[in-house]
């Protein structure tokens, strides 16, 4: 990934100015990017089409539909909220109380992100078959995202002016008022941010209600795959996903784009005084713990009980052979190696043009890959089976497919990395660089590299990461006969046999939690993995 | 109106002392400055005034209510206190005048109570009541966060060393409208800063705090013409300081037998003389110096002298207005203008004089003909 960081560099050397039109070998390996993001899109949209009108609103006014749509909106909003309320009352009492063993906490709120919701799920079902409805979904999908909501509302409770809350004190406002009049208002565009994206992840995710038995869009699209291949009915259905998806999407967008609340003016920061919780100190520890037990003890600890457990203790006996999880934990890495890999190729010219070309072109291509993050994983998948079968017969449950459908869910991951890294680089140290003597070669080894380096390879590792744990697309793309640690975990799951899940499930986890955790330690911003958690979910 | 009255109070941050019992009684009405440099524990008066922190020991109380005090801790929202923070604080998500009613009831805060009269109270035009803050320049955001601060009518007003951020141009100009802001509302007001000319030019009284105590409470004449100490002459600014010798009334040292402040002490002094105090002459009385270099800031230059005559080298430095035109090199004449203070040595006198440092020096050569 690295090489190829300097090839591109090479292609535009650095004394571009601004204005410059970039070179047309690299606007074409940009445009490859975004337009293999439009083709599932197109796909079901076209296909959804050759449904006639009357047997279109046939199939989408059914009561099945309206079921579906309530489930999903219903669950989508109560999640929501439940993680806003969670993540922030989490991020207030880490950042702005005197809790003990603050640093611990911050990072055991953070980790449930680098647990995969369908562990989680896998894990809560194993323990009770009762979850199997609208709460048990709230829990999973709740225990999953509601660092997506503490980590930018922590970080902006971090960036907020202390000055501001004491000024509002020494104006006659209480703690709490001050929290309603003034950190509140300025908490918003974080949190309303993190609400979206909780929403837009609970929208995609298809394992763990399909775990839970819970019928959203994502399984039902999935259930009407099974039965009748890539049929118009799957299409509509489709449509409708991407439609609510890419609505949350824009919302998003255009809240980071418009009013942002920044400190007014600049100059030291200082650290805000902690507010002490006094009697509420054990209260709020229990709370803290209790959080800490579900979101992460029961999912390493079930883990844990169904591994010391015999094949025959499930419900449903089934066995694991070291053959079969030494071939799966292969193909899982094998996968996330060469996803990580066409990703990264698809990302860096649009990182690229993104940060050294001005234009209307680059502006489009690069929005158009941030669109994959309203395209769910199972829509992605069913559009690439419908395109293959049809068009591409060689292609269907090839290797080389699968890949092709991580590069396009993991691009949006891929690229927001790669562009903050190329962006260390600024143009006027390679300027400076270049007027200090040294040629485009020397520039991107000697500048362009120690710079971004660093960023280029957390980008390709957060696609790996991803890739290890998705689901969705490996489920329905996979070559037949390919069994991944993600596809076992379910399939052994589905049939409940816990048991024979759980030596895959922990690998896959332990793969995750690792990988992470370096990730973290290196590059110290848990925020720019989380960032990246936000398409994982399928 | 109101008076501060604060007595032994003393505060330390993990161990580290940062104020060690600091007294000190403010008039009502007054502007008091609190002068020190970073690090000497005058925001950690202020915010333990304002009820942030909380003190290890002593009182404070204002207008005869105790605030802080054992057992006592009022919170920051019941002291009528009113706090402009160092880069004004002004709520970004609220427009101007919604941010100067912030502190009102909610039935003042709907009728905008006062806006106009404390925005030109503050010298901005009525028209920005419903600009955002974003859109102000950092000297109006610092009028609005006075506007706001004064809007309940606290007793006393808090300022954070809130010209700090701005540019030079603005500053002065956003100086004198707080002080006539202040002065027309009639609050006592406490204001820290790190700058000497400010605290000079503002402040009623200037209090300098020098690691957590109180070195000296003064007007402004009477600090700069007689510091305390010698370290304080060096701190509230350019000084000059020779060895000598007193006697009555008289100090002996290499610029000559001096007239000496009242009350001075007698035997081994070191001799402060301020650089606007030496007269330069090509002719005429005073001790021969020969100019080492000449910096040049418009209205005034520096010069670098170093006294002729036998003995160790001494280095002298001298204000002179910006139409004087020495050269490095050339033989003057230095008299000494007015009295000048004496402080019983103790420690050797610093070799070189101590200056600020001028912002850019053009330095001529000394050897150059």
């Amino acid at each position: 990934m690295i090489a190829a960081a300097a090839d591109v560099s090479a292609e535009a050397p650095p004394v571009a100015s601004r204005r410059r039109r970039p070179p047309v070998g690299l606007l074409a390996a940009g445009a490859v990017g975004a337009l293999l993001v439009l083709l599932p899109i197109v796909v079901t949209l076209a296909q959804a089409a050759q449904v006639d009108l009357q047997e279109a609103a046939a199939l989408l006014f059914r009561p099945l539909v309206g079921r579906l749509l309530r489930n999903t909106l219903a669950l989508v909003a109560a999640s929501t909220l439940a993680s806003a309320i969670v993540g922030t009352a989490a991020a207030w009492c880490i950042e702005r109380t005197d809790l003990p063993a603050r640093r611990r906490w911050a990072v055991l709120v953070a980790v449930p992100l680098a647990i995969p919701p369908f562990i989680t799920s896998y894990a809560w079902v194993s323990l009770s078959a009762d979850l199997q409805d609208f709460m048990g979904a709230l829990l999973v999908v709740t225990s999953a995202y509601y660092p997506l909501i503490y980590l930018p509302v922590a970080a902006a409770l971090r960036g907020m002016d202390p000055a501001l809350e004491e000024t509002a004190r020494s104006l006659g406002n209480g703690p709490w008022t001050s929290f309603l009049r003034v950190v509140l208002p300025q908490l918003r565009p974080a949190l309303l941010g993190g609400m979206l994206l909780v929403a837009l992840n609970v929208l995609v995710e298809f394992g763990a209600f399909s775990l839970l038995r819970f019928r959203t869009f994502t399984t039902e699209i999935y259930a009407e795959y099974r039965t009748g291949f890539a049929g118009p009915d799957a299409s509509l259905l489709a449509t409708v996903l991407i439609a609510l998806c890419l609505a949350f999407l824009f919302a998003e967008a255009r809240l980071r784009g418009g009013a942002r609340y920044a400190r007014i003016g600049s100059g030291t920061r200082r650290t805000a005084t902690r507010h002490p919780l006094g009697g509420a100190r054990i209260p709020v520890l229990l709370g803290f713990a209790a959080l800490t037990v579900a979101t992460i003890g029961v999912p390493l600890g079930m883990i844990a009980f169904w591994l010391t457990q015999p094949g025959a203790a499930a419900v449903s006996p089934a066995d694991v052979s070291i053959p079969l999880l030494v071939g799966a934990t292969t193909a899982s890495l094998g996968y996330g190696a060469a996803g990580a890999a066409l990703t990264m190729l698809l990302a860096l010219p649009l990182g690229f043009l993104a940060t050294r070309y001005d234009g209307r072109l680059i502006a489009v291509l690069e929005r158009t890959a941030y669109l994959a993050q309203g395209v769910p994983g199972i829509v992605v998948a069913l559009a690439l089976v419908t395109l293959t079968v049809h068009a591409l017969q060689p292609l269907y449950q090839s290797a080389a497919l699968l890949v092709v459908a991580y590069a396009i869910l993991f691009l949006p991951l891929a690229l927001v990395s790669v562009r903050a890294a190329l962006v260390q680089s600024q143009r006027g140290l390679e300027e400076a660089a270049r007027s200090l003597g040294l040629g485009w070669t020397g520039v991107a080894w000697r500048v362009v590299l120690p710079l971004a380096g660093p960023g280029l390879g957390a980008a390709a590792a957060m696609v790996f990461i991803s890739v290890v744990i998705e689901l969705t697309a490996t489920l329905l793309l996979a070559p037949i006969g390919t069994k991944t640690l993600a596809t076992q975990v379910w399939a052994d799951t589905s049939t409940l046999a816990f048991a024979a899940a759980a030596p895959y499930a922990a690998l896959m986890t332990v793969i995750s939690l690792g990988a992470t955790w370096l990730l973290a330690r290196r590059f110290g911003a848990l925020r720019t993995v989380a960032a990246g958690v936000k398409v994982q979910a399928t | 109106m109101t008076d501060v009255r604060i007595d032994g109070l003393t505060k330390a941050f993990g161990g580290r002392p940062v104020l060690r019992g600091v007294d000190l009684a403010v008039e009502s009405g007054r502007l008091v400055a609190i002068l020190g440099a970073s690090g000497s524990g005058k925001t950690t008066l202020l915010r333990l005034l304002s009820g942030f922190e909380r003190p290890d020991a002593g009182t404070i109380r204002t207008g005869g209510r105790m605030l802080s005090g054992p057992g006592v801790h009022v919170p920051p929202e019941r002291r009528q206190i009113g706090y402009v923070a160092q880069e004004g604080a002004l709520f970004p998500h609220l427009s101007v005048a919604d941010n100067i009613v912030f502190g009102l009831p909610r039935r003042e805060r709907r009728a905008r109570h006062r806006v106009a009269e404390l925005l030109e109270l503050v010298g901005l035009p009525r028209f920005y009541a419903g600009r955002p803050p974003h859109e102000l320049s950092g000297g109006e955001q610092q009028r609005v966060a006075l506007a706001r601060a004064l809007a309940p009518n606290p007793g006393l007003v808090l300022l954070d060393e809130p010209f700090s951020s701005l540019d030079a141009a603005l500053r002065s100009d956003t100086r004198a409208a707080v002080a006539t802001a202040l002065a027309a509302a009639g609050a006592t007001a406490l204001l820290v800063t790190h700058d000497q000319s400010e605290a000079l030019s503002m402040g009623h009284q200037v209090a300098v705090l020098r690691e957590g105590r109180l070195v000296q409470v003064a007007s402004p004449e009477t600090l700069y013409r007689r510091p305390v100490d010698a370290a304080l002459a060096q701190f509230i600014g350019e000084a000059v300081l020779l060895p000598g010798v007193a006697g009555a009334g008289r100090v002996t040292c290499a610029l000559g037998d001096l007239p000496l402040a009242p009350g001075m002490p007698r035997g081994a002094v070191e001799v402060l003389v301020r650089p606007e105090q030496l007269r330069l002459d090509r002719a005429g009385t005073g001790v021969r110096a020969r100019v080492c270099d000449l910096t040049f800031y418009g209205h005034d230059s520096q010069v670098r002298l170093s006294l002729a005559g036998g003995g160790p080298a001494v280095e002298l430095i001298a204000r002179v207005h910006g139409q004087s035109e020495f050269r490095p090199g050339e033989t003057v004449m230095v008299a000494v203008d007015g009295e000048v203070v004496a402080y019983p040595r103790t420690a050797p006198v610093p070799a070189a004089p101590q200056s600020r440092q001028p912002a850019l020096v053009i330095a001529t050569p000394e050897h150059s003909r």
